[in-house]
């Protein structure tokens, strides 16, 4: 293999691509990225057999600022942390790497490095995709989708399915929906794009979702989603993220939704939070991170207390209030996480009982939606 | 200037003397002043077995050469007329705290210090306690007239000192000694290095590599260069040399909140199996919980350790979660997880299971998808039944599969049968 590139280029594409590598691993191949080069393209993939990330550079001959000259195709694999650090410092914004069996020499300006390298042949290939079904999305549009649900999943081993998003299209929608089964966040979207796929439901690692969330663009990119028996494939621009999916069954969670409600409230969602931020602090410490929110119909007094340190109490005005006072406990952090993912509108909160779940939305917006189950503490 | 006096009463061959004391034949023979009123009798391990430990001795048996730790055979071979008796742990326990409960009722503070040993304290001069040695006899004489056991008392101006007269009182026919600031010269520091107590293999290193002969010779070495060659430890050790120690009395040791828990259990033979080791772990974190329970706490951390078959290497790895819980069905999915993840297949011989980052337990997170206070009154329920009919009351199906320890475990107590 024998290329010249722009140290821009590869050092992005080396960046996005080292999502994919483990930080702990038993095989040594693992820990390489995968640089492969023909007579258009370099591909630069990496594989940990949970994540893979691989991204195109093509060479455009015509093209006057053309990325990437390729005088002769091969491949190799380099260990992700030097490859990265030793492109990122440089010296000239053109990279010349030569490839001789399984050490690369990658000049820049003056520096020479002589890099030894591991065989391709032993590097795991990422999965087979066919990609006559899918459908499509805007990058923000399913960056958000990601944010506003991925920190309720699970990350115990009690139930496996629960560290995973449910991914689930039917008519005319997709909604992602995480649960730790304390909490839960849902995001619906409305899609008119005509699709491949009936109805489909698929459990997508939460630990996927985060990395894919920090490579997709902030914009109206295209992104093009692709599901199989086992694998999601995620491509946009000249990208592909694979990530395996969770076997299982999730639970119906279309009964945790309560339906009828004894109050409901609407207030300011930075209020809230702000609020529920400075009780957090003496929460901290405590067993479930525990607040107590007094609901009266004039205003909301929200407390903690941690025995050894102090306690605190703030009443916050809602703008209004209806049904019966309660006393809710609850898990100050669940509800940071929901109010932070709300955002700074004006929220909307329905409450059943002290022994079940409130839901939490935008005013005027149901496609949004977390519940959070309530604390038991002492007697109530 | 009001001073503390501080003792350390040590029960003489406790396992044995409470077989004796216990026996009616023995008991009634048994004089306080004369170790010869004894039967040569010991307490081992198995007496069914000749490689069974011996775990106590009496005087008599000990002048036929006896010592603890031999194996009953050579025990035997010694002395072949030895009266041998199987441990009653759980009788040992109940004597070892009614005699803490004593010492207890007669000084003004007291620690528990081991299950045969306990720290007292009592201000001095003081109108309660106008003579220390008359003060130590009284316990003496308490602790036999309720037990018939005898035991030796140490006294001295901390701990550490205590600990040392302690030792010196083995060879004072009153077995009570009392030392002062003005002792430290002649009495502590003449003491060989192998007479001092917490120095275990550091005693071979300073008299190798520094030609210490007695406690006095530590405390002419630089103290620079006894920290430097034991750490911490060196200034630990300097100060006793010269009869310093700050540890203070505390007399709620065992009654402090935990922080952290665990149970090792040895196994009877290498398990190979992952559907064995899982029978075991389970049963070890059924014990953990049941503990962290009966202190109304819970954890988040969970941890798991294995020594591999003839004790060759092994691992031990921890996972914290992001929730506090006590109950053994949240935590059994992440400690096989650890297992599967560290685990490297070879055969195994203990097992340690473990829960810290303890927090009082004050309130109940609820759940989607379980009924959190109905699980939380089942499990309370099969811990009083444990509680009230015994640990193997109630026990799960595969504790009774060839795997299973419980059964003979909850049989035993310290490895030794009840």
């Amino acid at each position: 293999m024998r290329l010249v590139i722009k140290k821009n280029e590869l050092l992005h594409a080396l960046q996005d691509v080292q999502r994919a590598v483990p930080t702990r691993t038993t095989k040594m191949i693992l820990y390489g990225i995968l640089l492969h080069a023909d007579y258009e393209k370099l591909e630069i993939s990496a594989y940990d057999q949970e994540i893979g990330i691989k991204t195109n550079i093509s060479s455009l001959p015509d093209q006057e600022d053309n990325p990437l000259q390729i005088e002769e195709p091969g491949s190799i694999v380099l260990n992700a942390k030097y490859v990265i650090e030793i492109v990122r410092k440089l010296p000239q914004p053109l990279v010349r790497i030569d490839v001789q069996d399984f050490t690369a020499i990658i000049h820049s300006g003056n520096a020479t490095y002589t890099l030894n390298g591991m065989d391709p042949r032993e590097y795991p290939s990422l999965p087979e995709i066919h990609e006559e079904v899918g459908f499509t999305l805007q990058a923000d549009t399913l960056k958000m989708l990601i944010e506003h649900t991925v920190f309720a999943v699970s990350n115990s081993e009690v139930r496996p399915t629960l560290t995973g998003i449910l991914l689930k299209y039917q008519e005319g929608t997709i909604s992602f929906s995480a649960t730790d089964s304390h909490r839960l966040a849902m995001q619906t979207i409305e899609v008119d794009v005509p699709t491949g796929y009936e109805a489909i439901e698929a459990i997508i690692p939460g630990k996927s979702l985060t990395e894919l969330a920090k490579i997709i663009p902030d914009d109206d990119t295209l992104v093009n989603i692709h599901i199989t028996q086992n694998q999601l494939l995620v491509s946009f621009a000249n990208t592909y993220f694979y990530s395996r999916l969770i076997e299982g069954n999730y639970p119906d969670i279309s009964r945790i939704f309560p339906s009828s409600f004894r109050s409901n409230l609407q207030i300011d969602g930075k209020n809230l939070l702000d609020c529920i931020e400075r009780a957090a602090l003496l929460a901290r410490d405590n067993e479930n991170q525990v607040i107590r929110i007094q609901l009266k119909p004039s205003f909301i007094e929200v407390s903690s207390h941690s025995p050894e340190i102090g306690k605190i109490t703030e009443t916050v005005e809602p703008e209004s209030f209806s049904g019966e006072a309660m006393l809710i406990a609850c898990n100050a952090k669940f509800l940071i996480d929901a109010l932070r993912a709300l955002g700074s509108a004006t929220i909307k909160i329905d409450f059943t009982g002290q022994g079940s779940a409130f839901v939490l939305y935008e005013l005027n917006n149901d496609q949004h939606v977390h519940l959070i189950l309530p604390v038991r503490i002492g007697n109530i | 200037m009001m001073n503390w006096i501080y003792g350390l009463a040590d029960m003489q061959s406790f396992y044995a003397s409470c077989e004796v004391a216990s026996r009616p034949e023995f008991a009634l023979k048994r004089r306080e002043d004369d170790d010869n009123s004894d039967p040569a009798l010991v307490v081992a391990g198995d007496p069914k077995r000749r490689t069974g430990i011996i775990l106590a001795a009496t005087p008599p048996a000990k002048h036929l050469g006896v010592s603890t730790a031999m194996t009953l055979g050579e025990a035997l071979q010694l002395a072949p007329d030895l009266i041998v008796v199987r441990p009653r742990m759980e009788f040992y326990l109940q004597v070892s705290v009614r005699i803490q409960l004593l010492m207890k009722q007669l000084f003004p503070l007291q620690e528990q210090f081991s299950v045969d040993e306990g720290f007292f304290a009592f201000p001095w001069p003081s109108d309660l306690f106008p003579d220390p040695i008359q003060a130590a006899k009284e316990l003496k004489q308490a602790i036999w007239d309720q037990f018939h056991i005898r035991c030796r008392v140490g006294m001295s101006y901390n701990k550490w000192m205590a600990k040392m007269a302690n030792k010196a009182a083995k060879t004072m026919p009153e077995r009570v000694v009392w030392w002062t600031e003005n002792d430290v010269t002649e009495k502590l520091q003449t003491l060989s290095i192998f007479e001092m107590w917490g120095l275990k293999k550091r005693a071979r290193v300073l008299h190798d590599e520094f030609q210490v002969e007695t406690i006095g010779d530590i405390a002419k070495l630089p103290l620079s260069l006894v920290r430097h060659r034991f750490g911490v430890w060196g200034e630990v050790i300097h100060r006793w040399s010269t009869g310093h120690d700050a540890s203070a009395i505390n007399p709620d040791a065992y009654h402090q909140p935990h922080k952290g828990l665990s149970h090792r259990m040895t196994l009877p033979r290498d398990y190979e199996e992952r559907e064995e080791i899982k029978v075991v772990i389970l049963e070890l974190l059924d014990e953990v919980t049941f503990r962290v329970r009966a202190a109304d706490q819970k954890g988040r951390r969970v941890g798991l350790g294995m020594t591999y078959g003839s004790f060759s290497g092994g691992f031990y790895r921890a996972k914290t979660l992001d929730y506090y819980t006590q109950d053994t069905y949240a935590l059994y999915p992440e400690v096989l997880a650890l297992l599967d993840k560290y685990w490297n297949g070879s055969s195994v011989r203990a097992i340690v299971v473990s829960l810290d980052m303890l927090q009082p337990a004050t309130s109940l997170q609820l759940s989607f998808f379980d009924h959190a206070p109905k699980r939380e009154q089942l499990i309370h329920t099969v811990d009083q039944l444990r509680l009230r009919f015994g640990e193997a009351s109630v026990m799960r199906a595969v504790s009774l599969g060839r795997a299973g320890q419980l059964r003979d475990r909850s049989r035993k107590i310290g490895g030794h049968y009840r």
